[in-house]
Order: C-alpha cells, then sequence, then structure tokens
C-alpha cells in the first residue's frame, strides 16, 4: 500500500525552472471572462448576466500550441490561465477590484507574486467603447497584451461590424475576435497567446503611448474620449431593424410595475417548479418504492447460518461504506477505515429482523425522503440561472433598491440575495463585492433568512401535507414563504440599522447589462452540477444521519412484557421507549405551543446541521412508529395518517404552516455558519446570526400556531 | 442633476469625493461626457455611450450638468 499521512503534498513546480507560465484574463465586469476562461479550459465556472460575479481568483491549467506547424512536433506551452473578478479601472473601489488590479501589477501576495507574462484583455463587442476604457489603462503596464473581442455573436446579430486589423493598428497588439458561448475564435486566441508567451523567446519591454500623457484634465474623461474614438474607427453599424427592447425596460423598471413583475416571476418559477416536478417526483417514488421491496425480499426471512450471514451484512456495509466515501472524496484514512470496519463488524453482528429495518427504514426510507426533491432543485436551479442570465436581475437589483435602501442595505445586496435564493454560502461569499464594511456585515447577518434551496424540501413536504390536490395554493404558500424570508431579512436589516450596526447604505451607481438570450446549456449544466452536489449530500450527510437515527430510535428495545397486546400500537410503544422517544419526550413542552409533537422535535434537533434533514428524519421517526406492512408508503401520506393520542390528525393546517414558518426563519445550516465567522473574521456575529435567528423562528411559529388556532384551524 | 427631465446633456462637475467619485468616474460619470436620461425617477437610469447605468438620487445630486439640445427643443426650461 502507499503511504498515505498527513505531510503536506509538495507544489510540483517548487524548485523546477520550468515554472509555467501565467495569463490573466481581465476585463470590465460581465465582458464574459468567466465564460471564455470556462471555454479555454474546459471548466464550468459561474457565469450570469450580471457585473461582478466573479469574486475569486481562480486558475485553470491548460496548454496552447501553434496550429500550423507539424502535429507530431508541435511546439506547446503549458500555462496558468487566471480568471480574474471584473474590474473597470486600475483604481478600485472594491476588494475584489483591487485584487484584480494587483494580480496585473503582480503586487498579490502569494499565487500572483510576480507580474504576468501576459494578459488578455476581454472587451464586449457590443459595448465597445466603454470596455476599451479599462484595455487604455492595461495596455499602458507595457505587459505582454492580447485583447479578444468577446460576444461577437451577439454584436453581429445586432448589425455591428468590427473592423479587427483597424482596431489592432489603433491599440498596438493583437486583436483576436471570439465568442466564448459559440465557441468562435479559441484556437486563434490560443495561438496568439502561444505566440506571445513562446518559451524560447524573450520578451522585449513594450512601450506604448498613454492616451492620457500630457493630459490636465481628468484622466478618466480622457480615457473615456480615446476609447470612444478607436471605437468609432473600428466599429461600423449597419442599421438594422432590431426589435426595440426600451418597453420592455420601462416597465420592468418603473417603480410599481417592475415590482409587480417581479413578484410575477417569482411566483411563476415556483409554480412551475410545483407542477412540472410532480411527474419525475412520482417517478422516483415509484423507483424507490420498487427497491425497498426488493430489498426486503432478498433479505431472507427465514433463519440463516450465522457463518454464512455475518460475512454477507458485514461485506455489504462496508460496500455501502466505500460508496459514500468515494461519493465525498473522502480518503481511507486511519480514521476512515477503522470507522467503516467499526460499524460494518456491528451491523453484521444485527439480528436479521434489525437489519431488514435498517435497510428498509433507515437507509432507503432515510435516503428517499430527501432524493424525491432531486426535480425540483434542478428546476429551480435551471429557471434561476435563465434569468440571471437573460440581464433581467440586474433590474431586479434596481428596482429593489429603493426598499432595500430604507431598511439600510445596498444596492448591491441584491446579488447576494439572489444567489441565497439558491444557498446561503455562495451568497455569503458574493458580499465580497459591497465595498463599505458596515453594508456586508448586515448582508450577511440577514442572507440564511431567504428562502435557499434546502429548506425546498421542507416546503414541499408542507405543501403536499396541506394543499397536494391544489398546485394553485401550493404556489401561493411557496411564494408567501419565500415573501416571508425576504420580508424577515428587510426587517431585520431595519433593526440593525437602528441598534448594533449603524448607518446609512452607500447609494446605487451600477451597470445594467443589455438583455441577452439565456444559454440553454449553460442552464442544464448549473442543473446538473447543483443536482449532483444534492445527490452527493443525501449519499452522505443524510445516510449518516439517517443510520445513526435509526440506531436510536429502535434502542434500546422494549421489553417484550410491556408490549401493548394490541398489535397496532406495538410499533409505537417500541418508539417512544427508545431513547429517539425519551428525548423527544423530554424536549416535547418546548415546542408544544408550536403545534408540534415530540417526533417533530426530533426532525428539528436533527436538522439542526441541514435542514433537509427533517424530511428523512421524519420519514424514520414516523415510519418505524408504524407496522412493518406500511414499510413502502409515501411519506406524505404516511404523514397525513399521523393522529395524535385522542385521535385528531397531527398535521393540521395550524400546524404545519407553524413547521413552515419555523423553517422559513431557523438558521439550522451548520456550513453556513462556519462561513459567516470567516467571512466577518469572527465567532461572534455567527452566534448573533445563530440566537437572532431561532428566537425569531420560535417567536413567529409560535404567533403563527396560536392565531390559526384560535381561529379553528388546528 | 435631479432637476432634469429625461435628454441629453453634459456633465460639468463632479462634487462626489473619494469612494464615490471612483464609482461614478469608472462607469463614464465624469467631467466633459454626455450622459442622457432615459429613465428619471429615484434610481434613475442613464445611457452613456452604449451602456445603461442604474443611478441613485442621492449621487446624482453631485453630479452637476448643463443640458444639451442637439435638436434646439425646449432651450430654456431646464435651467
Ligand atoms: N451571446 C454571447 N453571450 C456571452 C458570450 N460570452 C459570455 N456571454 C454571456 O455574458 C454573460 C457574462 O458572462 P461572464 O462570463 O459571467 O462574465 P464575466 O466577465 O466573468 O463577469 P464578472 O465575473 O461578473 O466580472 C453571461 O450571461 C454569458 O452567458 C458570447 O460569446 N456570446
Ligand atoms: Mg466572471
Amino acid at each position: 500500500m502507499t503511504t498515505v499521512d498527513d505531510v503536506p503534498a509538495t507544489e510540483p513546480s517548487t524548485g523546477n525552472e520550468q515554472q509555467s507560465k501565467t495569463v490573466l484574463l481581465v476585463g470590465n465586469p460581465n465582458v464574459g471572462k468567466t465564460s471564455l476562461f470556462n471555454a479555454l479550459a474546459g471548466l464550468r465556472a459561474k457565469t450570469a448576466n450580471y457585473p461582478g460575479v466573479t469574486v475569486d481568483l481562480r486558475v485553470a491549467a491548460i496548454q496552447v500550441r501553434s496550429v500550423d506547424s507539424d502535429p507530431h512536433c508541435q511546439a506547446s506551452a503549458d500555462l496558468d490561465l487566471v480568471d480574474l473578478p471584473g474590474l473597470y479601472s486600475m483604481q478600485p473601489a472594491s476588494p475584489e477590484e483591487e485584487v484584480a488590479a494587483k494580480c496585473l501589477r503582480g503586487e498579490f501576495q502569494g499565487r500572483m507574486d510576480h507580474s504576468p507574462d501576459a494578459v488578455v484583455v476581454v472587451v464586449d463587442a457590443t459595448n465597445l467603447s466603454r470596455t476599451l476604457v479599462v484595455a487604455s489603462e492595461i495596455l499602458e503596464l507595457n505587459l505582454p497584451t492580447i485583447v479578444a473581442v468577446n460576444l461577437i455573436d451577439a454584436a453581429q446579430a445586432a448589425g455591428t461590424e468590427i473592423n479587427i486589423q483597424e482596431l489592432s493598428n489603433q491599440l498596438g497588439c493583437p486583436v483576436v475576435p471570439v465568442s466564448a458561448r459559440k465557441g468562435n475564435g479559441l484556437d486563434t486566441l490560443r495561438e496568439t497567446i502561444y505566440d506571445t508567451v513562446k518559451p524560447d523567446e524573450v520578451a522585449l519591454p513594450i512601450a506604448r503611448a498613454s492616451c492620457v500623457a500630457g493630459c490636465t484634465g481628468c484622466p478618466f474623461a480622457a480615457r473615456f474620449d480615446w476609447a470612444d474614438q478607436v471605437a468609432g474607427c473600428s466599429t461600423e453599424s449597419r442599421k438594422t431593424v432590431s426589435r426595440d427592447l426600451t418597453w420592455i425596460d420601462k416597465t420592468l423598471t418603473s417603480p410599481l410595475l417592475g415590482l409587480a413583475a417581479l413578484l410575477t416571476v417569482m411566483l411563476s418559477v415556483f409554480f412551475m417548479i410545483f407542477w412540472v416536478a410532480n411527474y419525475p417526483m412520482q417517478w422516483i417514488e415509484m423507483a424507490f418504492g420498487y427497491i425497498s421491496e426488493t430489498v426486503a425480499a432478498l433479505i431472507p426471512s427465514g433463519p440463516v447460518a450465522l457463518w454464512l450471514w455475518f460475512p454477507l451484512a458485514t461485506l455489504l456495509s462496508l460496500a455501502v461504506f466505500a460508496g459514500a466515501y468515494r461519493l465525498n472524496e473522502m480518503k481511507w484514512t486511519r480514521w476512515s477505515t477503522g470507522t467503516a470496519v467499526a460499524v460494518s463488524l456491528l451491523i453484521g453482528m444485527l439480528p436479521q429482523a434489525d437489519f431488514h429495518s435498517l435497510a428498509v427504514d433507515g437507509v432507503i426510507a432515510g435516503i428517499a425522503g430527501v432524493v424525491v426533491f432531486l426535480p425540483q432543485i434542478c428546476i429551480l436551479f435551471f429557471f434561476i440561472t435563465l434569468l440571471e442570465d437573460s440581464g433581467y436581475m440586474a433590474r431586479g437589483a434596481f428596482v429593489m433598491e429603493r426598499l432595500m435602501r430604507r431598511v439600510g442595505l445596498p444596492g448591491k445586496a441584491f446579488v447576494p440575495m439572489l444567489s441565497a435564493h439558491a444557498c446561503a454560502i455562495p451568497g455569503i461569499m458574493s458580499t465580497r463585492t459591497i465595498e463599505s464594511w458596515r453594508d456586508r456585515l448586515v448582508t450577511i447577518l440577514v442572507l440564511p433568512l431567504l428562502t435557499c434551496s434546502a429548506r425546498l424540501p421542507v416546503y414541499v413536504m408542507v405543501a403536499a401535507l396541506l394543499f397536494g390536490d391544489s398546485p394553485g395554493k401550493a404556489a401561493i404558500m411557496f411564494a408567501g414563504a419565500y415573501l416571508l424570508g425576504l420580508i424577515a431579512a428587510f426587517g431585520t436589516a431595519f433593526l440593525l440599522k437602528k441598534t448594533v450596526v449603524p448607518g446609512e447604505a452607500a447609494p446605487l451607481v451600477m451597470e445594467l447589462p443589455s438583455y441577452r438570450l439565456p444559454s440553454l446549456r449553460n442552464a442544464l449544466l448549473t442543473m446538473l452540477d447543483r443536482g449532483t452536489i444534492f445527490l452527493r449530500q443525501a449519499g452522505t450527510t443524510i445516510l449518516l444521519i439517517s443510520v445513526v437515527l435509526w440506531a436510536l430510535a429502535t434502542y434500546p428495545k422494549i421489553p417484550e412484557a410491556q408490549l401493548p397486546v394490541d398489535e397496532r400500537q406495538q410499533a409505537q410503544a417500541a418508539l417512544e421507549y427508545s431513547a429517539v422517544g425519551r428525548i423527544g419526550q423530554t424536549i416535547e413542552p418546548v415546542f408544544e405551543p408550536l403545534g408540534f409533537d415530540w417526533k417533530i422535535d426530533i426532525g428539528i434537533m436533527t436538522s439542526f446541521a441541514a435542514r433537509e434533514v427533517l424530511v428523512s428524519s421524519l420519514s424514520i421517526v414516523y415510519g418505524l412508529g408504524e407496522d412493518a406492512a406500511e414499510d413502502t408508503d409515501l411519506l406524505v401520506e404516511t404523514l397525513a395518517r399521523q393522529t395524535k393520542p385522542d385521535g385528531s390528525p397531527v398535521f393540521t393546517t395550524a400546524t404545519g404552516l407553524s413547521l413552515l414558518v419555523f423553517f422559513v426563519l431557523a438558521m439550522q445550516c451548520l456550513p453556513t455558519q462556519a462561513v459567516t465567522k470567516r467571512e466577518t473574521g469572527s465567532l461572534k456575529w455567527a452566534i448573533v446570526q445563530f440566537c437572532y435567528m431561532t428566537g425569531l423562528a420560535y417567536v413567529a411559529a409560535l404567533m403563527t400556531y396560536q392565531t390559526l388556532a384560535a381561529l379553528g384551524f388546528a | 442633476m435631479t432637476s432634469f427631465r429625461p435628454g441629453t446633456m453634459q456633465c460639468l462637475e463632479l462634487h462626489a469625493e473619494g469612494l464615490d467619485a471612483v464609482r461614478l468616474k469608472r462607469l463614464g460619470i465624469c467631467q466633459g461626457r454626455l450622459l442622457e436620461l432615459i429613465g428619471p425617477g429615484d434610481p434613475m437610469i442613464l445611457r452613456i455611450g452604449t451602456s445603461q447605468i442604474g443611478l441613485s438620487r442621492r449621487l446624482a445630486s453631485l453630479v452637476l450638468v448643463q443640458p444639451v439640445e442637439p435638436n434646439r427643443q425646449d432651450a430654456a426650461s431646464q435651467d
């Protein structure tokens, strides 16, 4: 066996004089740098039609070669291609612009502490003059520079011809027209990069004239004038009958209609989620029903010799461990191997009936409970990506700024708030685009209140329980839950402004990108990525929690003598006797005013680290409390059947909505708290966040339940 | 420039300082540049060259502008 130990891997390039060269992709925000980076490196970093999406350096190793030489002895060069955050000017106005500017100057500590070997300035063919401004500044750095004119497809469609030769003469550097989306011009770009960084060529210092040399006025204005002039010389606009989109824009950015449009868009996305996802969800449910039956049938019910059973069960369990480790990309260290072997041996020693229950009620029920929601999560990401790509989101930010400023949030907080609707973690990361620390802190603190995709399984479960037969009502409930999250976030921001973090948000000045036809491919790929992440979570964390919960809900076993005579009550009594039953009943009084029974409390406790666990926990806890004959039932049906000791149903409208409100507002996500701590630099803010959210969730759920109960919905 | 109606204008002076000034200038709102107000309100929409900029009224009030009438329409109404 090769050594697997804790010695950090040495950098492969250390001590090697043939260090690979660095090529930077720079340019204005939203000109398609990341798209070009993805196209060149075959990667899938996040892109969107919104300025400032990339907030981090991203490096990929690529190989470039000359095209014309003999393919067998083709010279090639290995490069580190770096995707930088967008920047409007070398005079940075935000931390990530500063990162980009420092990289260009070779002053960035760590990876980029040397001057780049080449710079690819990406400009937007549909907006040449504005995007050339920063090119003039970069050209003055006298680095080996290539200008890539991206979105050439969009420019052609709009009837703009760009004279590449003329542009190249004006700029004094190679100019390559490309389309990152269509893939045009990529080979030429690779070749040009190769020519620029050719290993055997000594780079001569380049002396380019500055367009602002000897200029006394505002240097920005001079650059803009220069860019106007260059763009004017090299573009020719055929008058085409282009579709006039201004009236749409007028509507989408007007104070009232714009807000209404935002709501309509959100509502229709949620309706789609609920309606379209129905079919694949049924298929998944059927598939799991089948798997569950097959597994149950495969486990022999009659006695099997121990020498045969023990190794079989142990091996099976080891195989599941191996699969989970692989999914999680975990190494087989001494610890992880030990755990896997020990647990597998334990499982091998289980009585056959318990093994059956573990497989069916624990593993399969737990995973099925969560995987069913895969279609919904895929659809959500698909539509959000389409919207992001269309350019609508900037209008959303524009419309929302009026409201946001009032509660002390900057207009720029919309970007993080948007990503937080998929997952709070990238949301918190993208608060790095907010310049002022005060604005950034407020945004981070309120972000986890927005509805992330991990809440979807909970919402869907409640919707199916309460409004299973009417997609319209379910959509309204969904929109309500999203709205509640938004309102809570705004309300909290306002309170924070009045108390802990006083001050005003920085006023908005932001580019509104032009509308573009969204890329279906991008949306599909994003959907695939997010679906994979979700499944990985189901195969690892949720599997683990499911097994542990199953064990706690099965042991200790109720003594035969205490089993009730009525067969229908036996399973229930056994569950109440188990560790889970005891814990749940102890904390029941805490959540009782919210309308939750102790099984729901168990769900809340186990979903402390990841909220979607609630669904799998409820599947396990309620499933175990039932007779074996009902094993293969769907979660929602099982839940709808549950009754309190007095015979009334557990999941009334009041309890369902109270549970919903609790999950809209509660923190219930450990990874988010870790990110909050890192980005704010102190544990204090993570604790503040956790406490205020949990408190808010409790009080709001209490109010919901008590009000509805008083109105007779309990 | 908060008191103007839609139309083209020239930027005369910026009264912004520090970060605000940089944020305005790098998007093309600086001395001598032509701006076109296409969506008045708060925030308002400007067209600068081929790009559109959303601008909050609070920042707009720091920008001193002079109307430019390409067609000599409603000449004196905006002073
Ligand atoms: N039609 C067309 N659209 C493109 C092309 N390249 C990029 N886009 C779109 O332009 C938008 C912006 O692309 P990004 O790659 O995120 O831009 P970026 O420069 O990395 O932006 P920041 O990270 O925000 O600075 C996305 O919606 C892309 O789909 C292209 O060649 N043609
Ligand atoms: Mg990017």
